[in-house]
């Protein structure tokens, strides 16, 4: 049965395959569907990171940010790496978003915010020249500096060699981000803790039972 | 990342294929969620339009695609409407890793468990933006219980797989099938019981369904975050939450149950039977359980499921080292 | 100037997503708008280690592992950020920078001084 489901699939693709291989010999279609890709994903990136920037409500912001990470993630999968790809979308997109959110939702940031202000032309100004002065400075050296490898293709990596490499060589590392996560959720708690008033002790301190019975009904 | 013709080819047709799946579905367990909530409260069910009630799906959905568009004033347009389909949408990409058959898989990505949950996450930002753009206290409110509870449950849920990846020794899902059997005593529900119910209630918590559906509850919040939806809008989100329901059930068979291997013709007709069988065991337990309260429900979660999922790790890991 | 590489092409991306992070950081006046500036950057930098992991001679499994490493720092800096976000927010009472900075003001640090039981 999987035999004739095998061979029904591989008759229903022949032609595909065909033209797939006519346009790999005639046309170098490779380095073009690969620069078409790159395109595409700066300018997700663009425009999300301008929406993020520039939005005035805050949840917009958010989802320009989100666009953003799609597109990085995107960048991720043209370098290589999917495992870092599906990693990026998880932890950003399904984590810290949500935390983004939370915190706008409960700082109240409503329609009538501070954000809604247009920027005054001062704060423009520094803001074009923060955008303007790591490109001036960093892209001439870039231009100038950056070694032309000329390698064949980016080779996607097997995730097996990323555990190996957690476990074996960066062992040390692996354990320090995960006690690096737990403490940062442990003074989050803290710091977030609404401290209740002392409501079941007396002034001595020593449990009252009268204000006790009081806090259970 | 294959970028031939063939593939997307294989894509595009699988993402139609998938669209048809997802509204049959939805025709098919609307019907049957009705008939059952009938049967166990010792009542008929729909029983009038049709034979037995059987078009009562089709006739819903015609009056929900009708109904007036009315959208309520104050709300910030792109968010409310992109919120449904950031629901919808994603569900299709999230079928594609999925292997149906032993050459029936439309897009065999070796780290598939990945790309699943990656957009599962997705849905939780489609919540967020419904609840927020409705600008309707009860709707944030049911937002953000919904999406505490998401992801809340995707803990345990990704722990439970983990110790099935542990075993398989790979993320692709097609590996994970041929690693099993075909006998149901050669399935991962016979090497990691515990995970396996702990993958099964925390399907039930992340999908909002009963007895963990709070945030839907229409008694306590008016429907909760899809409050100003109507029409299209509503109908995007149940179909999704169907959908939704559907793609767990296909993970579970594949970790779980053996995939489409059966005891005696394995094909893609086993995935089907075993996942609907899920799909009637989750409509069971909705209408038998009683709601969850909330502070109930994430204790469940955080107290019980995470040490638990997080022992059975731990068991996993051992064994699978010294052995 | 060298003709265009990978290298360089990436190179360039992960340099407009820093240059747009530091423009929303300048820009923005409310807290959460500036950690989502941050964000933009962190995300940048994991971009750049990746990019000059993978294109060159050095080793990609130590570039990628970095670039994880980066995430998981950046969603534990975002958990702590928001907490204080929500500690600026109940004393004082509202998250816009011009109100927050109370080293301009004596009388802001006077009034709303630390009681024992806040902490």
């Amino acid at each position: 049965m999987d035999q004739a489901i095998e061979q029904i699939l591989t008759l229903i693709w022949s032609p595909l395959r065909a033209l797939d291989a006519f346009l790999a010999e005639h046309l170098p279609g490779q380095e073009t569907a690969a620069i078409a890709a790159y395109a595409f994903y700066v300018l997700v990136i663009l425009a999300g990171g301008l929406m993020a920037i520039g939005s005035r409500n805050l949840v917009r912001a958010m989802l320009g940010l989100i666009l953003t990470f799609f597109g990085v993630a995107g960048m991720y999968l043209l370098l290589g790496s999917p495992f870092l790809a599906f990693m990026q979308l998880l932890i950003y997109v399904g984590a810290v978003c949500v935390l983004i959110f939370f915190a706008v939702m409960l700082t109240k940031n409503t329609n009538e915010g501070e954000e809604f202000k247009l920027p005054s032309p001062a704060s423009a100004v520094y803001g074009l020249l923060a955008f303007i002065l790591p490109l001036a400075v960093l892209v001439p050296l870039i231009l100038v500096n950056a070694p032309n490898l000329k390698q064949e293709a980016i080779e996607p990596t097997d995730t097996s060699y990323l555990g190996e490499g957690l476990i074996t060589e960066n062992v040390v590392g692996f354990e320090l981000i995960s006690i690096i996560l737990l403490v940062a959720m442990a003074g989050a708690v803290f710091l977030a803790w609404r401290r209740q008033p002392d409501k079941g002790k007396n002034q001595s301190g020593q449990n009252d039972p009268a204000k006790t019975k009081e806090l259970r009904s | 990342m294959d970028l031939s013709i063939t593939s997307l080819a294989q894509i595009i047709i699988a993402c139609l294929m998938v669209i048809g799946l997802m509204v049959a579905n939805a025709v098919v367990m609307v019907y049957f969620e009705r008939k059952t909530a009938g049967f166990i409260q010792r009542r008929p069910g729909p029983y009038e339009v049709g034979p037995r009630g059987t078009i009562q799906a089709i006739c819903d959905s015609m009056k929900l695609l009708g109904k007036q568009l009315f959208i309520p004033g104050n709300v910030d347009w792109l968010l409310y409407f992109l919120a449904p389909v950031l629901a919808f949408f994603p569900v299709l990409l999230l079928f594609l890793p999925i292997p149906f058959g032993k050459f029936l898989t439309a897009m065999s990505v070796d780290e598939g468990i990945l790309l699943i949950l990656a957009f599962s996450g997705l849905g939780v930002i489609s919540n967020i933006l419904a609840g927020w753009s409705s600008n309707n206290k009860y709707g944030l409110l049911g937002a953000a219980r919904a999406v505490s509870q998401s992801i809340a449950y995707e803990i345990p849920m990704i722990m439970s797989l983990l110790a099935v990846i542990f075993l398989s020794g790979s993320l692709n899902l097609s590996q994970i099938v041929e690693e099993q059997g075909s006998w149901p005593w050669q399935w991962n529900i016979c090497v990691q019981p515990l995970a396996f119910f702990i993958y099964l209630v925390s399907l039930v918590g992340e999908t909002n369904r009963a007895p963990f559906d709070l945030p839907e509850a229409e008694s306590e919040l008016t429907a909760g975050f899809h409050t100003e939806y109507s029409g299209m809008g509503f109908a995007l989100f149940f179909l999704s939450e169907y959908a939704n329901m559907l793609l767990v059930s296909f993970v579970c068979v594949t970790f779980f149950l053996g995939g489409w291997k059966g005891p005696f013709l394995d094909g893609f007709w086993w995935t089907f039977i075993k996942a609907y069988l899920i799909m009637m065991f989750i409509v069971w337990l909705r209408w038998t359980f009683p709601r969850v309260r909330f502070d109930q429900l994430l204790n469940i979660n955080w107290k019980w499921l995470l040490p638990l999922s997080i022992l059975n790790l731990w068991i996993t890991a051992i064994v699978v080292k010294l052995l | 100037m060298t003709p265009l590489s990978p290298l360089t092409l990436f190179l360039l991306a992960s340099l407009l997503l820093l240059s747009l992070g530091l423009a929303g950081l300048v820009t923005r006046r409310t807290l959460v708008g500036m950690l989502i500036s941050v964000e933009l950057m962190l995300n940048g930098a994991g971009l750049a280690i990746v990019a000059a992991a993978k294109c060159t001679p050095a080793s990609d499994i130590h570039g990628q592992l970095a670039a994880l490493f980066v995430m998981g720092l950046a969603a534990a800096e975002a958990t702590l950020v928001l907490a204080m976000i929500l500690v600026v927010q109940k004393r004082f009472g509202k998250v816009t920078l011009d109100d927050v900075s109370a080293i301009r003001s004596s009388d802001a640090l006077d009034s709303t001084d630390l009681a024992e039981s806040d902490i």
